[in-house]
């Protein structure tokens, strides 16, 4: 009967030593929702530049969890107001109208993004902050990584550009004239580009949902729908750039009295468009890396947003 | 097109080169039907040969084949003694089946679960069916992916000739 | 392209390495597979334009082995990964790597390891490379036999997330305890064998997100149970998870739990079997903010029949791990040969029925769930229906050269919550009757050829389709084969497509080459709160395959 006694103290150890284990390795939470958030939006110094973070959030229509995620885009505005730069881009075979969801919010420029980053084939909802993240497939966050990412750059991330965006809407003809102003503030080494979009803020129209099946009166915010500058951007530096150095590039648009622009969509089906209120758009501008095989090639350095009529 | 036809052609003359060329049947452990546990390098025939079947109940060449083999599986055993040994690498979701199946088939092999792949990882196999052969010292010196209807007569060629000694051709 | 072929001829020159290696009692074995399509543009079904034509995926194995070390490695290049798998898997590398000491007191492995404790409802680190889904951990680990019957685990390490690990580590222990080994003289012969079993695991991931206090360490813990007598047959397994708030369980507080249990009798000819399962909130994954394949710890099964008659997949069930009931039966018999059902070649019927529910769950309103528990179970009855699926299989040898089978299932289908997860109706309820007849004609030894045909009949969804197919087996080392489905019922009759595939197939001893041309329907697939769109494909596709 040797053995089963060795049994036993063989158990007993193994019993202590499991719930020792498991005492130390389980964080069991109370609270779960953290206080109200510092956000140093401004910490003291008026003058120095922050860095903005541009969201970009891909979905459609008929992504039955995508308001999951653009929920989640609206608590991050209420939480870091203006250095919050948010896009919905809209692309794939979730934002393809359909019967019941025939809002077409596709755009040239939302399908070259939405392929080259491979996000709808990845899965939607998901989405980009400052397209961070090496290698490519690492760039694609789903809605529930954005918050951490969010709050990593606001706290840790230094601007080494500067963006001043200045505009002019005339109501009549809908002639924008929009001038960009890049400055960068320390000597970088590569290649920078800039990039101009149009954006056309809560159309209402149905939403596919997870919870609530079709909700009718859906608010799509934040919806890019064209390219004032190249889809990939303009060139503001090809080698390096110096210390103050100032670009400044200048953009004249149309803006459509219906979207999608005749042309700009890959859309087969016919449907209808959709009225453009010039009160809800925006354009939005980033600088990214260009250089070519450089590990943060696509990264957003800088982003900024505007109303066209404030 | 072309580099598809190039690719293909490189491919088949790699996969010519290649050849099985035994060694002995690596150490892994895996269960018994009845939860015991026993460890590969100890499977043994009294110096016949071992045919070693990877299986799963959802796979139906597998069973098709293990059934054709015991129909004959009884004479087999007299002319030469060889020993059938099927391994299942059913997991979780169809392991209770195993046991079921292998009763209602009347199997007689002895019958073994790899639910953690362990052994397939070991002895390297894609897909199920894949049959080894090992020689009365242990040596694996055959094996063959995939079942046709009528390759229970070429497996059973090959274990008499084993058994005469003569070397595999591939 | 040229990479993979770099990486084949690599291979190719190991394998004569390991020619000359022999005579020292070492060998190197490894099996590589390569899989590459080329695709055409079809709008019609709805394949998408692939820029680069072709793309493929393909892998190596090498194993090396010298008495009780072994070592050994997989490449693997995805250029570009074909359509239908997870974009993110690109590039090449060398994602496995392993070395290893076992005798029988003690097995360390150093590098990837794959593992489970007990059925998996806990921890499962597996891969199925058909489906490109591997969650290797990358670590350590030990596994001691202290006693005769006695086998204890401990492991540590991050697990494989795509080319990259996972941000979280993993930390798990188990315990299995065979009574019939350790209590030789006691219970050695007697037929009742019992094994008994527990396990620990636990992840630590730090705490980023700014408004919710996420547990950075969560443990998960249960036992299980075996007891084999004879034919019988009942193995048990619980399990409980401390609050793990997650992307799939929508970042949710409650703990989560886990039951397991299935018993089966086989005597001589007939078997049953059945099996029930409960699970609540028990996605476990080692970065609480994936979905899809990517970093899961555990495994939980569907509890359904496994087919592999193409239209009996049609809609196939996985588990819910936020929340299901789940329960199967079985009934096997075997008519024996003589006998006046099973005549001269004998005959096998199975049963079979599975079915799964939701949870009686009701949902706490956002004001009294200051613990962010999102919901509460009611009782243990069953909630909303999900799946059922009830079948009839028979096998027949009707004399030396034919044999058949014949299936017929019945299925129901809820696609808002299988598909999307939803629990609002969206879809219709899919219910198919579905009847297959598998025929082989063996015309001479080595040659055959089987007939597959195949019905599918509903009202939902896409309507009615319809399989046929047709494989040759000339020789026993090639075979050629033709199958087309037909959605001769769809509602739209401009979609009534054919999806026609032809085969044909090279077998020498353990390589095979398949070459297919033909097309693939769409198919959209969601788990864990994302959806994917699978696009149709047109086009040629080349597998080889080879263990050496």
């Amino acid at each position: 009967m040797r053995t089963f006694d060795m049994m036993n103290m063989y158990k007993k150890i193994s019993i202590i030593l499991t719930f020792m284990v498991a005492l130390a390795s389980c964080d069991y939470v109370s609270a779960p929702l953290k206080s109200s958030q510092p956000i140093n939006n401004n910490t003291g110094n008026s003058n120095k530049v922050l860095k903005n973070v541009l969201i970009e959030d891909y979905t459609g229509s008929t992504c039955v969890n995508c308001p999951s995620a653009a929920a989640e885009l609206d608590s991050l505005i209420a939480m870091y107001g203006s250095r919050i730069v948010p896009i919905s881009v809209n692309a794939g075979s979730f934002a393809i109208p359909v019967p019941t969801y025939s809002l077409n919010l596709q755009s040239a420029v939302s399908d070259a993004y939405d392929g080259f980053f491979n996000m709808s084939n990845t899965g939607n909802p998901c989405g980009m902050i400052n397209r961070k993240g090496t290698p490519l497939s690492a760039k694609y966050l789903l809605w529930g990584q954005w918050g951490a990412a969010t709050q990593s750059i606001i706290q840790n991330d230094t601007a080494f550009v500067q963006l001043a965006l200045t505009t002019t809407f005339d109501t009549t003809s809908r002639a924008l004239n929009v001038s960009v102003n890049t400055t960068f503030l320390s000597a970088l080494t590569g290649a920078y580009n800039l990039v101009v979009l149009f954006t056309q803020d809560s159309i209402i129209g149905p939403q596919k949902s997870i919870t609530l099946g079709e909700i009718v009166n859906y608010a799509h915010r934040f919806v890019l729908r064209d390219n004032l500058s190249a889809i990939w951007g303009d060139v503001l530096a090809s080698s390096g750039t110096n210390i103050g150095q100032v670009v400044t590039k200048t953009y004249s648009y149309n803006v459509g009295a219906t979207y999608p622009a005749a042309g700009t969509t890959t859309n087969p089906g016919n449907q209808p468009a959709i009225a453009c209120n010039f009160k809800k758009c925006s354009i939005v501008a980033f600088v990214y890396n260009a250089t070519t095989s450089s590990p943060s090639q696509y990264e957003v350095l800088q982003s900024a947003t505007k109303k066209i009529y404030p | 097109m072309k580099k598809i036809m190039a690719s293909l052609v490189i491919v088949i003359l790699c996969c010519t080169a290649f050849t099985f060329e035994g060694g002995k049947i690596p150490s892994v452990t895996i269960k018994n039907l009845d939860g015991s546990k026993i460890n590969t390098s100890t499977f043994s025939n009294n110096g016949k040969p071992i045919i070693i079947s990877f299986w799963a109940t959802w796979c139906k060449p597998c069973k098709k084949e293990l059934d054709n083999i015991m129909e004959d599986y009884a004479d087999w055993q007299k002319e030469t003694g060889v020993k059938v040994i099927a391994i299942s690498i059913d997991d979780a979701r169809t392991m209770p089946k195993v046991i079921t199946d292998v009763k209602t088939k009347g199997w007689t092999y002895e019958v073994y679960l790899d639910d953690n792949q362990d052994f397939q990882r070991a002895m390297n196999v894609n897909m199920v069916p894949h049959v080894f052969l090992v020689d009365g010292k242990g040596d694996i010196v055959w094996s063959h992916n995939s079942y046709a209807e009528g390759d229970e007569a070429i497996l059973y060629e090959n274990v008499k000739r084993v058994i005469k000694g003569e070397k595999l051709e591939h | 392209m040229k990479k993979f072929l770099i990486g084949l001829l690599a291979l190719f020159s190991y394998s004569v390495k390991a020619q000359l290696l022999k005579d020292v009692s070492e060998s190197i074995h490894g099996n590589f597979e390569v899989d590459a399509q080329y695709y055409n543009k079809d709008t019609a079904i709805g394949a998408p334009i692939v820029p680069q034509k072709i793309l493929s995926n393909g892998f190596g194995n090498l194993n090396y082995i010298r008495g009780n070390f072994s070592a050994g490695l997989r490449f693997e290049s995805y250029n570009p990964v074909m359509l239908g798998f997870d974009p993110r898997y690109q590039g090449t590398g060398i994602p496995y790597k392993y070395a290893r000491y076992k005798n029988n007191f003690v097995d360390i492995t150093a590098g990837n390891f794959y593992d489970q404790f007990g059925s998996g409802m806990i921890l499962r680190i597996y891969e199925n490379r058909g489906l490109l889904y591997d969650n290797t951990i990358e670590g350590f680990r030990a596994i001691i036999t202290p006693l005769k019957g006695v086998t204890v685990k401990a492991m540590i390490g991050r697990q494989r997330v795509f080319f990259g690990l996972s941000p979280g580590i993993v930390r798990g222990g188990d315990v299995e305890w065979n009574l019939n080994e350790t209590f030789d003289s006691l219970m050695a012969h007697k037929k009742t064998k019992v094994t008994l079993g527990g396990s620990f695991v636990s992840k630590y991931q730090t705490n980023q997100s700014p408004t919710l206090n996420e547990p950075e360490n969560v443990g998960c813990f249960g036992g299980r149970a075996n007891i084999n007598h004879g034919g019988f047959n009942i193995y048990g397994e619980y399990a409980y998870k401390i609050n793990d708030p997650s992307y799939v369980n929508r970042y949710n507080f409650k703990d989560g739990q886990g039951a397991y249990l299935t018993t089966s009798y086989a005597g001589d000819g007939f078997s049953i079997m059945a099996a029930g399962k409960y699970v609540d909130n028990m996605s476990y994954r080692s970065d609480r903010d994936q979905t899809l394949n990517a970093a899961m710890i555990n495994y939980m099964p569907a509890l359904t029949k496994y087919h592999t008659y193409l239209m009996a997949t049609f809609y196939p069930y996985a588990t819910q791990p936020n929340g299901e009931m789940a329960a199967q039966g079985e009934f096997q018999y075997h008519f024996k040969k003589g006998s006046a059902i099973g005549g001269k070649y004998g005959m096998e019927v199975a049963l079979n029925a599975s079915v799964a529910y939701g949870l009686d769950t009701v949902n706490l309103a956002p004001q009294n769930d200051a613990r962010q528990f999102h919901y509460y179970v009611r009782s243990l009855r069953p909630g909303e229906k999900y799946f059922h699926d009830f079948n009839i299989e028979i096998s027949k040898k009707i004399n030396k050269k034919v044999k058949g089978t014949f299936l017929y299932s019945n299925q129901f289908y809820n696609k808002d919550i299988i598909v999307e997860n939803s629990s609002v109706n969206i879809y219709p309820n899919i219910k198919t009757n579905i009847f297959v007849l598998d025929v082989t004609y063996k015309y001479k030894t080595g040659s055959s050829i089987r007939f597959e045909a195949q019905e599918m009949y509903t009202k939902q969804d896409k309507g009615s389709w319809a399989v046929g197919m047709i494989e040759w087996w000339p020789v026993s080392k090639f075979f050629a084969a033709v199958v087309d489905q037909w959605n001769y019922g769809n509602d739209d009759p401009s979609k009534r497509f054919h999806y026609y595939l032809f085969n044909i197939g090279f077998i020498r001893d353990a390589v095979r080459v398949t070459l297919s041309y033909g097309k693939q329907r769409q198919g959209i697939f969601c788990v864990g709160g994302v959806c994917r769109t699978v696009p149709a494909s047109d086009g040629v596709a080349l597998t080889v395959t080879a263990t050496f």
